[in-house]
């Protein structure tokens, strides 16, 4: 569904210098129900990865096709529709619900004064149930736990029905336990919702756990390896660090 | 969630009529009490040759309208710099856009260059000198990420701009000078009633602009990149802001005076009791709360009247100042 074709990654730290490559990728498909997890070094492109599959950056070569189109040529409308991203943290915002923060993965199909439709509303009913938030529905963001608030924020990309969801560092700021729990309830979505998810993580031992794939940035060859399950936790490990 | 829409609109309901009690209250209240007979024929059947009448059609109802307009545009530009700049502390004084606003009104009224000769070049000024405000804040804000050191840019814009009014007033006609003193004091009577259409259409103007940002609002809340992968332009949304802003500030300075502390004080009183993040409903309460708040104050002052002459800025600061340390302690 998501197919990177020779995608040069890097970015530029100045405006006058040329533009410093971290890795190159040969041709990698993704498909639907895939949880990814890519894995590598501080400073190794995880981010930088993420940002451009996003559009938030440019790549220096090669492209990006998403079911045989070309990434590029998408218009940012459309793109707000397929692909949908949570970040490392989101501090909470004082009054804003749970409810009202996972509605607004609706944004892009509500009309200019945001206003919710029966049909949008159904969405974030769905999506709190399927995330088992009920309980937590009408609280405050701010007052959350850490953990229950990066669900509230995964509820925000489901409701945004997109086919590929991006998360940078999921697991980053949570306990062992929220760490097992986010990850295999982003698993089970994956599956569930036939979805393609993506996230970067340092928990090597978590990620092999719970995804089929990882793909691994390896800095010192500037390649991204691509792995399926059953993993080799070693090899991998060597090959990479 | 619809009963929930319901009591916003419940609360907006009630501020409106309380609103409406305190603005008919209000026009009777000056030099000498009009009966509400008065205030309808003043309004719908004038009559000319009754004093009661002139005095509402010609200082009343303008000074009533002018309090609500101002309290309605500075509420709203209030609650845009709140949100653009996630700072429950931010406000068109305290970011020295009405600083930028005044500095152009000097220039234009005390100077030797006669830049403004009409109501709408005084309006014209003023925003230009609003927008150019928000544009340096906004400016210094891609580089200043601390909350509390972009308002002391802000302050310190203030300080500087009034450094160059004071320079201008040093080589004014004595006559200016006196003129822009009471301005700066601030005032809801220096609007007469010709020039209520193009305060109210300007004003009005800048809320319906302010309306149609509701969704890049509420949405800016989870931070620019969030925002921006649901499908706003951020860039642009923050020029718009800015905009909306210089107007409603710059058309409410040119008439009144630099209104200090009520952009700052309204949408966070109307947070405090809407509960809620959605700006469709807090730019309903803005409205209403802050033609309540400057109605207030203009009966306060009226009823003060008697006994002392009560400028309407040391008003706002006697309220607003008290209600900033809160906030301080509250939430930094």
């Amino acid at each position: 569904m998501l197919k990177l074709e020779e995608l040069h990654i890097g970015y530029n730290d100045g405006k006058r210098k040329p533009m410093r490559k971290l890795f190159e990728t040969e041709d990698i498909t993704f498909y639907p129900g895939d949880f990814v997890a890519v894995i590598g070094p501080n400073g190794s492109g995880k981010t930088t990865l993420f940002n451009t599959i996003l559009s938030e950056q440019a790549a220096i070569a090669g492209q990006i096709l998403y079911k045989d189109s070309e990434w590029s040529t998408i218009s940012r409308d459309e793109k707000v529709k397929i692909i949908s991203f949570v970040p490392s943290k989101f501090n909470g915002v004082d009054n804003l619900t749970v409810y009202d923060l996972i509605a607004m993965g609706r944004a892009p199909y509500t009309n200019i004064l945001n206003q919710l439709t029966v049909h949008d509303h159904s969405v974030v009913e769905k999506v709190v149930a399927q995330l088992g938030l009920q309980e937590f529905v009408h609280n405050n963001t701010l007052k959350l736990s850490d953990g229950e608030r990066q669900i509230a924020m995964i509820g925000k990309a489901l409701a945004q029905e997109t086919s590929v969801m991006i998360l940078d560092e999921p697991t980053a700021f949570l306990d062992y336990n929220n760490r097992r729990k986010v990850l295999r309830l982003l698993q089970e979505i994956a599956i569930e919702n036939n979805q393609l998810i993506f996230i970067s993580s340092h928990d090597l031992e978590l990620c092999f756990e719970y995804c089929n794939r990882v793909v691994a940035i390896d800095s010192k060859a500037q390649k991204l390896i691509d792995f399926n399950a059953p993993f080799d936790k070693n090899g991998i490990i060597n090959s990479v660090f | 969630m619809q009963t929930i829409s319901k009591t916003y609109w419940r609360r907006s309901g009630l501020l409106f009529i309380v609103l409406l009690l305190l603005v008919l209250f209000d026009l009777t209240l000056g030099s000498f009490t009009i009966s509400y007979k008065d205030i309808y024929n003043g309004l719908f059947n004038y009559n000319p040759d009754s004093t009661g009448e002139v005095t509402m059609r010609v200082f009343r109802f303008p000074r009533v309208i002018t309090a609500v307009l101002a309290g309605a545009a500075l509420s709203i530009s209030g609650l845009l710099m709140q949100t653009l700049f996630q700072n429950p502390l931010a406000g068109p004084y305290v970011l020295g856009i009405n600083s930028g606003a005044s500095l152009l009104v000097a220039l234009g009224t005390m100077s030797s260059f006669q830049l403004v000769g009409s109501d709408v070049g005084l309006v014209a000024s003023a925003m230009v000198g609003a927008f150019g405000a928000g544009l340096f804040i906004l400016f210094s804000s891609l580089y200043v990420k601390n909350k509390v050191s972009l308002l002391l840019i802000g302050i310190m814009f203030g300080s500087f701009s009034g450094a160059l009014v004071n320079v201008v007033q040093a080589y004014a006609d004595p006559n200016n000078l006196k003129t822009f003193m009471l301005w700066s004091f601030g005032s809801l009577q220096g609007v007469e009633y010709s020039q209520l259409g193009v305060l109210s259409l300007v004003v009005v103007k800048g809320i319906v602009i302010s309306i149609l940002l509701v969704k890049p609002l509420n949405l800016l809340l989870l931070g620019d990149k969030s925002a921006s992968l649901l499908g706003i332009n951020v860039k642009r949304v923050r020029l718009l802001v800015i905009l909306a802003t210089a107007i409603l500030t710059g058309a409410v300075t040119a008439f009144c005076g630099p209104i200090a502390f009520v952009g700052l004080v309204v949408p966070n009183m109307i947070k405090l009791i809407y509960k809620t993040t959605n700006h469709y409903h807090l730019m309903i309460g803005s409205v209403l709360g802050g033609a309540l708040l400057i109605v207030i104050c203009d009966i306060a002052m009226q009823m003060l009247m008697p006994f002392l002459n009560l400028p309407l800025n040391a008003l706002t600061a006697l309220i607003g100042a008290p209600v900033v340390m809160w906030i301080i302690m509250r939430k930094f």
